[in-house]
């Protein structure tokens, strides 16, 4: 079995857990969830793992995706259980490190719309809802947003502003977009094209952008995943449930 | 010695559609697959209860059935989802058709309104939000206000109080007078318990008092509600299915997909008929 875009996906989602983070991730977030067990067993980042689901500490190791990230059984053996509004009341007081959100859209400025594509009085596809995206998004320090790299999902300007990217940036707070293509930070100087996934031109990965990206002098490579970093994302989802998301 | 309690409140769940009238506010318990209470919310179909808004934090099953059965005219909640299947399909279409009311919010407002509702204060000031469309959009709908704070001038969402007149809440343990036991996740359960104006529990095991007075002891559990706050209790073994409750049984995932494909498909309604409202006829 070889990795795939979503595979890249992981382990560039990860790569923001950092020793010491108290990390959350929410519901219908398979992506968070595979990159934080990627982040604890693969990369052997120490960090707080905490959830929508509400284990505290669970073992990674036994961590098993679920068709539903709220899953407490998807997160075994925890500390005890800890309630979303601690972990909010937390954000509020500057305390949550690393949050991921996903976007329909997301814009030049950082705003991601998770609430409707076309009016928010009739939507032309009324989208879930940002859940704690509009609370967060000027809360966290560091958001990573998890995205399809297509012309329609990487605009110039969302149709609705659940979470203010711009905002956050205004308050000095770190935004950074995942996509199935690329890696891309979010500045107050608008998107920059920080690294593309192996197999990917820079060409097709800005063509397939409607929002403008600058490029710097240095953009890295995301290699391969070897073997061992997909068997380790492959035990945590041995189902593949990772791939029916989209991505590839 | 026993000392005095209020009086008994256990009824079946034909009388618990009572607790509700036609035009109410109601919150549910849990999150998206996980302790909703499904057989209340049967009873309350059958019952034909109508015109209801609904307010919740990260809804999913209970609420898109309610949605499906044309139970409800609004609905606040921060994000309707049915997570690997998809978006909510009943909700989704209701939304786009106009069917429904639809106020999006947000998780912290969400709980910050409860948190008001719950202490007995007419709002709750929240940091975060700032620079959401979302301000725009709950101001003109009269449920937050930028404030300033009179000590600082930050910048703050003064969301205003959220009062249901009932809450449908699943547990695992109860007593006969409403003392509950919620184990494992508790949501936002605890604040809706003690926000709204009525409560009605659904209790996968109803236990006596003493018997109760011997779990808290021994196990050291702590009551997620009392007798003060509940106005019934309904036994109901199984009651959440298909979401899971915690050290009882897990989400029926195959029961759910079958749900969200068929309501995708428009016949909902024959599912629940077929599937919930049989069970709990």
């Amino acid at each position: 079995m070889s990795a795939r875009p979503t595979d890249l996906m992981v382990k560039c989602m990860a790569g923001f857990v950092e020793d010491g983070d108290y990390v959350y991730h929410g519901l219908d977030s398979a992506l968070p969830t595979l990159a934080m067990a990627y982040a604890a067993r693969y990369l052997g980042r120490r960090f707080t793992w905490h959830s929508v689901a509400e284990p505290f500490e669970p073992d990674p190791s036994k961590v098993v995706l679920r068709p539903s990230t709220g899953d407490p059984s998807m997160e075994p053996e925890p500390v005890g259980f800890f309630t979303t509004i601690d972990s909010f009341d937390l954000a509020a007081k500057g305390r949550m490190d690393l949050m991921y959100f996903g976007a329909a859209q997301i814009d030049e400025k950082g705003n991601v719309n998770l609430t409707a594509i076309g009016s928010y009085e009739r939507p032309r596809v009324k989208l879930p809802g940002g859940a704690a995206a509009a609370y967060l998004f000027p809360l966290v320090r560091k958001i990573v947003v998890w995205a399809r790299h297509e012309p329609r999902v990487l605009v110039p300007k969302v149709d609705f502003v659940t979470g203010s990217g711009e905002e956050r940036l205004r308050r000095g707070l770190k935004l950074y977009l995942c996509t199935n293509r690329a890696l891309i930070e979010l500045t107050q100087q608008g998107p920059v094209l920080r690294a593309v996934f192996h197999g990917f031109p820079f060409k097709e990965v800005l063509e397939s952008a409607s929002m403008r990206i600058t490029v710097p002098g240095r953009v890295d490579v995301i290699p391969p995943l070897s073997e061992g970093e997909l068997k380790v994302i492959s035990e945590a989802d041995p189902s593949g449930l990772r791939y029916e998301e989209g991505y590839g | 010695m026993v000392p005095s309690l209020p009086s008994e409140k256990l009824i079946t769940l034909r009388e618990a559609a009572d607790v509700v009238r036609d035009g109410d506010e109601i919150t549910i318990s849990g999150m998206t697959f996980f302790r909703n209470p499904t057989a209340l919310i049967a009873s309350l179909i059958s019952a034909g209860r109508k015109d209801l808004s609904f307010v919740d934090r990260e809804p999913g099953f209970g609420l898109d059935v309610m949605v499906a059965m044309g139970a409800l005219r609004s609905v606040r909640a921060a994000m309707a989802t049915f997570e690997h299947y998809g978006l909510s399909p009943s909700v989704r279409r209701a939304a786009e058709e106009g069917r429904i009311r639809y106020l999006e919010d947000t998780c912290g407002a969400i709980i910050a309104g409860l948190r008001a509702g719950a202490q007995g204060v007419p709002f709750m000031p929240v940091r975060g939000i700032i620079g959401s469309d979302l301000v725009k959009v709950h101001e003109a709908a009269g449920t937050w206000k930028v404030v300033q704070d009179p000590f600082s001038g930050e910048s703050l969402v003064a969301v205003k109080a959220i009062e249901p007149d009932v809450a449908l809440v699943h547990v695992q343990v109860s007593d006969e007078y409403g003392n509950a036991v919620i184990k494992g996740p508790r949501f936002e359960d605890e604040l809706k318990i003690r926000a709204a104006k009525r409560v009605v529990l659904s209790a996968e095991q109803v236990v006596s008092s003493d018997e109760l007075r011997a779990m808290t002891r021994d196990l050291g559990l702590t009551l997620s509600a009392t007798s003060l706050y509940t106005s019934a209790v309904v036994k109901v073994p199984g009651g959440a299915w298909p979401t899971g409750v915690y050290g009882s049984y897990d989400p029926d995932y195959a029961a759910i997909e079958a749900y969200y494909k068929a309501a995708k498909q428009g016949s909902a309604k024959e599912w629940v008929a077929q599937n919930l409202l049989r069970r709990w006829s």
